[in-house]
């Protein structure tokens, strides 16, 4: 089993950090296997995020703030066929109409912090949904 | 999980299992985390127990199936709001007028059942979005163009049925009025198809609109008659050129005579592109780059700020002091390129009737566009849907409070100059008794032919008593403008009784028509209760 294809986010077991800080996870949060990686390229406090993203073989999505060509380029296609949890570090409009789209395939944000202008977040499909 | 109003456990659980059987496993949604997801993301009533909330969804495939749910819906008495995509933000979202409805969520229908284009249409399915129409045509090397609305990830069927608008030629950007034959799932499941679809066979449903006897469709838009699953549409054909330039006048009176030449140029098809007006005294993104301001200048600011807004002599001072024109119009032509250059001329000599009129030839374009251009130009104007409306008035050093999202009040108004100043006059003083920030040299936008929309955002906070104000600041609006003659032509859920209740001549004939017609054709009121005004007899006997 690849590394990632099993990447947990839940108490305990970050694996990707924010600005130097471990993503702070609720108790209870679910785990989540993080399969796409998404950054807004305009932001060089996105770069530890980036690197640790691509440590851990997440494919990876830059984005200027608009979501148009991420969206039309592949996400709508991959999310179509199968949802999958995306971990960002991104601008909160951007987050807004990601939480958007990602709705159509029964998915929402399960973890949102902001960080400075920036906010991470992860959208995940709902429980048991693959 | 609430049963929806009225409707007992035992019964919600039993008409659940047969939607469940009608539409397979893993196609009803019942729990709350699922359910939340149908929350209006512009929700006026955020975080008050109010805010509309829907009792479950469910998500069929097929027409069949749809037909299925209904009947099972009729049988137990379950409210049930359609919606295509959901995504209609600013006008409602997916969010049920009456809480505790079940969401019957279309997003699964979203087939391209057909384009032509010889005959430059197409036939769609509900969940069809604007992006997934446009990237068929690419695909297919179509040389068609879809009007899509600022965000393109909505519905073709759901905003044309919620009369929404576009950027490109007039037929076109009324997406109402592009329509060309519907196919309805009626309220007691019996599926009918208007137009030209009305005869088995039809070779022209989506090539000729209103069939044989009374048309219809208008019906079944903005309102809650049944559930459209197949919609037709006139596709605008890729033009060989496109140009655009800007006619600038120096006057306050001036903006009189701007919009009638504007608008006979327009009812003419000499201007065929949607124009925008504007005063360059504000920046305006589709101005040219001389009058592009980062922000307005600190004595514009200072009379925008006077009680009832500027002076026209005012205004025609500072103009004249710092040579910016007062009012600005950007035409947009498309065409062969022989013949936009000539309307171009025409234009020109016709808005030189105004002393002192000044023009900008802008961008001129040779379809099909480049890559590069692509990235440059107003992309709705070119039929091109994406998201960038999202990415306006973001979060950064200088707004670090960026909005929660906004409704829209938007009263037509008549096209005309003076109509504008009234409306601005009228507006802003409204605005400051509310304490609302509009600003005096607000303008009309042109969506529509022959009428303005006077756009206004009134902006949703997370703050339950500023949106407790700002609704009530909304109402007032609406019997502000119906004073004046002016009504809206759309709204959100939290507003649509308040406005149906303006359209009230000879004692609300109107909606009594309306509704006499729901009763009949609906008369469990199992669909969209309250969409529009409209409200089903039981509910109608409870609100009295």
């Amino acid at each position: 089993m690849k590394r990632r294809e099993f990447l947990y986010f839940s108490a305990g077991a970050s694996a990707l950090s924010v600005s130097g800080a471990a993503w702070a996870v609720p108790a209870g949060a679910p785990s989540v296997r993080v399969r796409r990686a998404i950054y807004d390229i305009g932001y060089p406090e996105t770069l530890r995020f980036v690197r640790e993203a691509h440590a851990l073989g997440i494919p990876l999505s830059g984005i200027r703030g608009d979501v148009t060509d991420l969206w039309t380029g592949d996400l709508s296609r991959s999310w179509r066929n199968a949802p999958v949890a995306a971990a960002g570090l991104t601008r909160e409009d951007s987050l807004f109409c990601l939480e958007q789209l990602a709705r159509d395939y029964r998915m929402r944000v399960v973890f949102r912090e902001n960080r400075g202008q920036l906010v991470s977040w992860v959208i995940a499909p709902a429980m048991g949904m693959t | 999980m609430n049963p929806p109003p009225g409707v007992t456990a035992r019964d919600f659980a039993a008409a659940l299992g047969e939607f469940e059987a009608a539409v397979g496993r893993g196609w009803v949604f019942t729990s709350e985390d699922d359910v939340a997801l149908y929350k209006d993301a512009y929700s006026p009533f955020w975080g008050e127990p109010e805010e509309k909330v829907a009792s479950a969804a469910v998500a069929p495939d097929t027409v069949e199936q749809v037909q299925a749910i209904v009947r099972t819906a009729n049988r137990f008495k379950i409210p049930l709001y359609p919606i295509s995509t959901g995504k209609n933000l600013g006008y409602g979202g997916s969010a049920p007028v009456l809480s505790g409805s079940v969401v019957l969520d279309l997003k699964r229908m979203n087939r391209i059942l057909d384009v032509d284009e010889r005959a430059a249409t197409c036939l769609v399915e509900p969940g069809v979005s604007y992006f997934d129409l446009y990237r068929h045509i690419q695909e297919k090397g179509y040389k068609l163009w879809v009007d899509t609305p600022d965000p393109g990830w909505g519905s073709v069927i759901g905003n044309a049925m919620d009369r929404g608008g576009g950027y490109t030629m007039a037929l076109f950007r009324n997406h109402f009025d592009a329509h060309c034959g519907m196919e309805i799932v009626l309220p007691n499941g019996e599926l009918m198809r208007t137009g030209m679809g009305a005869m088995p066979n039809a070779k022209t449903w989506q090539q000729y609109k209103s069939g044989f006897g009374p048309w219809i469709d208008g019906m079944f838009s903005q309102s809650n008659f049944g559930i459209v699953t197949k919609m037709g549409f006139w596709l605008m054909r890729e033009p060989e050129a496109y140009l655009n330039g800007t006619v600038q006048v120096h006057r306050h009176a001036d903006l009189v005579p701007l919009v009638d030449i504007l608008t006979r140029l327009e009812d003419d098809g000499i201007v065929n592109g949607m124009s925008h007006l504007g005063s360059p005294f504000l920046g305006n993104n589709l101005l040219p780059a001389e009058f592009l301001r980062s922000k307005i200048a600190p004595e514009v600011g200072a009379l925008l700020g006077q009680p009832g807004g500027p002076k026209p002599e005012q205004l025609d001072a500072h103009a004249k002091k710092s040579g910016v024109p007062v009012w600005a119009g950007l035409l947009q032509f498309y065409g062969p390129e022989k013949i936009i250059r000539a309307q171009w001329e025409y234009a020109k000599e016709k808005f030189s009737a105004i002393p002192g009129a000044t023009f900008s030839e802008g961008d001129f374009y040779r379809m099909p566009l480049t890559a590069a251009q692509q990235e440059k130009v107003h992309k709705v104007s070119f039929g091109i849907p994406n998201l960038s409306i999202f990415f306006i008035g973001a979060r950064s050093g200088a707004n670090t409070v960026p909005g929660n999202g906004h409704v829209w009040f938007s009263p037509i108004i008549p096209r005309s100059g003076e109509a504008v100043f009234e409306a601005q006059r009228v507006f802003t003083e409204a605005a400051q008794e509310l304490g609302l920030p509009v600003n005096p040299l607000a303008m009309a936008t042109t969506y529509w032919q022959r009428a303005f929309i006077f756009l206004f955002g009134f902006p949703i906070t997370k703050d339950i008593e500023v949106n407790r104000k700002n609704r009530a600041a909304f109402k007032a609006l609406v019997k502000i403008a119906a004073e004046h003659g002016w009504g809206e032509y759309r709204t959100a859920p939290a507003y649509q009784d308040a406005v149906m209740d303006t359209y009230s001549f000879n004692d609300h004939a109107l909606l009594r028509f309306h509704e006499t017609v729901k009763d009949a054709i609906d008369p469990n009121g199992i669909l969209s209760a309250g969409r529009y005004g409209i409200w089903p007899k039981h509910l109608r006997e409870k609100k009295s």
